[in-house]
């Protein structure tokens, strides 16, 4: 079966071999690399660096991007645009609940989750946009705003590295937090096993597309938890809140599947209503298929 | 317990596979999860359930490594016999009940004898036994303090059968038990039908000799006969010797002789009976003892009853005129001790035979007032009455003395009916009456009680015995005569007087008694005194043919009405023969019980030497089989409710934290 853009599974990068690699710049690096390369010889239009227009010299913009050889012929400061570069500002909300340590084969959601974080914001990096991070729990656990500054990319890396999966899920007081400190538009990217109901999911993102952001959610599963494997009388203990439940795998095995799949549902509704859209992301599956869905997400919101 | 192959037991570590295994699984008794919000609890909690299950499992695996280590051990349990102390705490570990036998039979009464018995079930009881004394019964005993050596013969035909019967009655009997039998093990108590020695036996078996082949005399019979007694003496020794034998009479030495004895063999001594004695009227009490110590004293005496000639009363009462005598012919021809007086059934009462509580009723139909009252009382008196009817019984259409009405009777076969016996254990039933036809009979017209003896093929009556208190009236439904029975011309109709006569008066007639075994006496309404004048037997237990079991040798004085009669008990002359059984049978006997192992223990000497090579009980066989149980249980409780779904070697989950 080919990936998305015509590319063959031997050229992506299996999460367990990312897990090997330690160095959160490198993996980012690496997958966004992989992906852009694939896309130049994609069909897929406006994901790279092509030029498409010159436009006029404002204040404040970076002196880095004047087309100095335009301005030598017409002695005006031209920027130099290209297709897909847009500038936008990227949060990214990384869920650092508890729930988020769990995981099959080594590889936790919280690993999953800072390694497509790192992703996007390496992207973010090459497309000068400007990205910022903040994860949380039951409290905010570490925030940067939005910057283009390469400096500030190697931070984010720094801080998406020391996040630790404990506690417990504060939907509201994250987004709170995050409507008060960032007040200009932009993309919100929020990565969660979203373990929550979704109707007060929908209240806050709704609460967020009111402000203008542009709101895409990454679910991240593990495989485990799609068909918990579990004995009869299994007795199963809540990562975030330690509560014990007795379950039947039997039963589970008939019922949980189509729970799970009416809270993706449920989650899709409710990002639907509140103009977001919806990605699911297992932690076996390789990154790209992320990276390239926020690309598309990110071409219908330039 | 001993194990023989004690590396085996090594493999009782393996046990803890099974337990590792399992502690490992409580390591992780629950498994952590990222979140149960869309978890919902099961909707029958099973985890006490699993966890019950798997102790139990855990408990089935661990015993049948443990039941596969120990058959192939080869655990056995010492078995019994190897030194009285040692078998006594080996039955104690195992908690098998013991049953221990001590013969008690005459032969046991030799002081040494039976004082190693008494010590030997000592040890054997020590730590809880039910002990039995068997002699020609078995009796529970507490202690062997409490037994003493009897006057009764054992026979081992049968022993184990009645063993068996008495152990259903024990508590414990289900639950197994193992038979020590303490004896001496006479030859002469082994029967010759081997399976005799072990039927009913199915359950260990140790055989405890504590007996030795002794020199003995006995005097094994003594027998008037011809006005001499002659008495038989057996000889149990290994050596000749002249022995006295004494012939005394009511303990008056009469006579005295000297006998020479073989070794094994028997030698008679004959006595002239003294006229003095001969002709005196009553019983007299005779002996023959012999003038020797040996094994057993009590064999030494030998008792027997000279009866002097005497006549009881009675009254025979017949209408006259009523045809051949059949009646007093056979009483004269039975040669009954009775003086017969003949009466007409209208004969004043003063011309009833003083004394007489014997009286026979030829057709009463016609029979007078007073002397029916007559009659009515010697039954009170707890006298005996033979009444046959007749025609005049028929026209009366009832008995003087009883209530019920009578109707003649004819069987529809014309050569008569035969004769079926009701009740096969009275004196005047016995297989001739088969032989007899009835062509005609008067029979009650409806249900008269009393106890029916023979009958028709009707099923009507024909010979039926009523009581009236003590008294005892036997009416035989036809009459003493040809045309109506072919009884009276047959010559077991002298029989048939004498059995009846013989029963209604209390005759002892030839009865003999051996001590200590069960007698049933042919006589009613009976006293017995003993020697001492102690009474033996009470008055009201002996409404009914008593049994009695005479205690110890001796005479003893039988009561009845009208009558007092000497009863002479001996002991049985088989005791005298003390000569243990051939090793070979208690060998065989001690192979072919069910026992798996049992043993023969003797003496000191012989227990010491056996003590050296302790016989086992092998538990391997029972040890497989729980085995092969246990190796069908296990899968299914493994597979209740699907253990293994539960068991380590699921999904695990990794939980990063700090």
């Amino acid at each position: 079966m080919n990936a998305p853009g015509g590319r063959t599974p031997a050229r992506l990068i299996p999460p367990e071999l990312l897990a090997g690699l330690g160095d959160l710049e490198l993996i980012a690096r690496a997958v966004v690399d992989g992906v852009v390369n694939g896309l130049h010889r994609s069909d897929m239009f406006g994901f790279s660096q092509e030029f498409a227009e010159y436009r006029d010299y404002v204040p404040g913009d970076d002196p880095r991007f004047v087309d100095w050889n335009a301005y030598a012929r017409t002695g005006r400061p031209y920027l130099k645009r290209f297709e897909g570069e847009t500038n936008t500002r990227l949060m990214l909300l990384v869920d650092a609940s508890a729930s988020m340590g769990f995981g099959e084969r080594g590889v936790t959601k919280l690993d999953y989750a800072r390694w497509v974080a790192a992703a996007l914001a390496w992207l973010g990096r090459r497309q000068h946009d400007a990205v910022g991070l903040l994860a949380f729990g039951d409290s905010v656990a570490a925030f940067q705003p939005p910057s283009a500054r390469a400096a500030a990319v190697d931070r984010l890396f720094h801080t998406l590295d020391g996040l630790r999966a404990e506690s417990g899920t504060d939907w509201s007081a994250a987004f709170a937090y995050l409507s008060a400190r960032v007040a200009r538009r932009g993309i919100v990217a929020v990565l969660s096993d979203f373990y929550c109901a979704p109707d007060v999911l929908g209240q806050s993102l709704r609460g967020l597309g009111a402000r203008g952001h542009d709101v895409l959610l990454v679910h991240i599963l593990d495989a485990a938890e799609r068909v918990p494997r579990v004995g009869r009388g299994a007795g199963l203990r809540d990562a975030e809140t330690g509560a014990v439940m007795e379950v039947d795998g039997q039963e589970l095995r008939l019922d949980y599947p189509g729970r799970l799949a009416a809270h993706e549902q449920a989650l899709r509704r409710e990002a639907a209503a509140a103009g977001a859209d919806y990605v699911r992301m297992d932690t076996d599956q390789p990154l790209d298929r992320g990276l390239l869905d926020y690309l598309r997400f990110r071409a219908r919101h330039p | 317990m001993s194990f023989l192959a004690a590396p085996f037991l090594l493999g009782v570590l393996l046990v803890g596979v099974p337990l590792w295994l399992h502690r490992m699984h409580r390591d992780a008794p629950e498994r952590g999860f990222s979140s149960l919000f869309l978890m919902r609890a099961a909707r029958e909690p099973v985890r006490t359930d699993r966890s019950l299950r798997h102790l139990v499992l855990l408990a089935v695996r661990c015993a049948v490594l443990a039941a596969a280590a120990l058959a192939f051990a080869r655990p056995a349990l010492s078995a019994l016999g190897s030194g009285y102390g040692s078998a006594a705490d080996g039955a104690a570990e195992r908690g098998r009940p013991r049953l221990v036998v001590l013969d008690r039979s005459l032969s046991m009464s030799r002081p040494e004898v039976w004082r190693r018995a008494v010590d030997r079930v000592d040890e054997l009881t020590d730590g809880g036994a039910v002990l039995v004394a068997a002699g020609a019964e078995l009796e529970l005993l507490d202690s062997a303090g409490a037994a003493a050596p009897g006057v009764a013969r054992l026979d081992f035909d049968g022993l184990m059968a009645r063993l068996a019967a008495l152990a259903g009655t024990l508590p414990w009997a289900e639950r197994g038990f193992e038979v020590h039998v303490v004896s001496d093990f006479q030859a002469t108590a082994v029967p010759a039908r081997f399976n005799a020695l072990i039927e009913g036996a199915d359950w260990p078996l140790v055989l405890h000799e504590v007996g030795r082949d002794e020199d003995n005399w006995s005097v094994e019979s003594a027998v008037l006969a011809a006005g001499e007694v002659v008495a038989r003496v057996g000889s149990f020794a290994a050596t000749r010797r002249e022995i006295p034998v004494v012939l005394r009479a009511e303990g008056t030495e009469l006579d005295r002789l000297v006998l020479e004895t073989a070794a094994g063999a028997r030698a008679e001594a004959r006595f002239p009976l003294p006229e003095a004695v001969a002709v005196e009227s009553g019983d007299t009490g005779i002996t023959v003892s012999l003038d020797v110590e040996d094994a057993l004293a009590a064999d030494n005496v030998r008792r027997t009853v000279h009866r002097g000639p005497r006549s009881a009363p009675l009254a025979l009462v017949a209408p006259a005129g009523s045809g051949p005598d059949y009646l007093a012919a056979a009483v004269e021809a039975a040669g009954l001790p009775f003086a017969v007086t003949r009466m007409t059934a209208n004969a004043p009462a003063a011309e009833w035979p003083a004394g007489a509580a014997l009286a026979v009723l030829v057709d009463p139909g016609a029979l007078s007032g007073p002397l029916a009252r007559r009659v009515s009382r010697v039954l009170e008196n707890g006298g005996g009455v033979l009444v046959s009817v007749g025609p005049r019984t028929e026209r009366a259409g009832a008995l003087p003395l009883l209530e019920h009405g009578l109707q003649r009777h004819e069987p529809s076969d014309p050569g008569g009916s035969s004769v079926v016996i009701e009740d096969p254990g009275h004196p005047a039933a016995a297989d001739w009456w088969r032989e007899v036809r009835v062509a005609r009979s008067v029979v009650p017209r409806e249900a008269a009680g009393g106890r029916t003896i023979l009958a028709l093929e009707d099923g009507r009556s024909l010979l039926v015995e009523h009581r009236f208190g003590t008294g005892r009236l036997l009416v035989l439904h036809t009459a003493l005569d040809r045309e109506w029975t072919s009884l009276v011309v047959r010559p077991a109709f002298v029989r048939f007087v004498a059995d009846a006569l013989g029963y209604l008066g209390n005759d002892l007639g030839a009865l003999r008694a051996v001590a200590g075994e069960p007698v049933q006496l042919p006589v009613a309404s009976v006293q017995l005194f003993d020697a001492d004048g102690a009474r033996v037997l009470e008055l009201g237990s002996t409404a009914n043919r008593p049994t009695v079991r005479f205690p110890a040798a001796g005479f003893y004085s039988v009561r009845t009405p009208g009558r007092r009669a000497l009863l002479a008990v001996n002991v049985d002359p088989r005791e005298s023969d003390l000569r243990p059984a051939e090793p070979a049978v208690l060998a065989r006997w001690r192979e072919t019980a069910r026992s798996q192992e049992p043993r023969t223990v003797r003496d000191p000497a012989a227990i010491a030497a056996q003590a050296e090579e302790p016989s086992d009980w092998p538990l391997a066989p029972w040890l497989l089989g729980l085995l092969a149980v246990l190796l069908l249980a296990e899968p299914v409780v493994a597979n209740l409710g699907g253990v293994f779904g539960d068991v380590p070697g699921g999904s695990r989950t990794v939980a990063h934290r700090g």
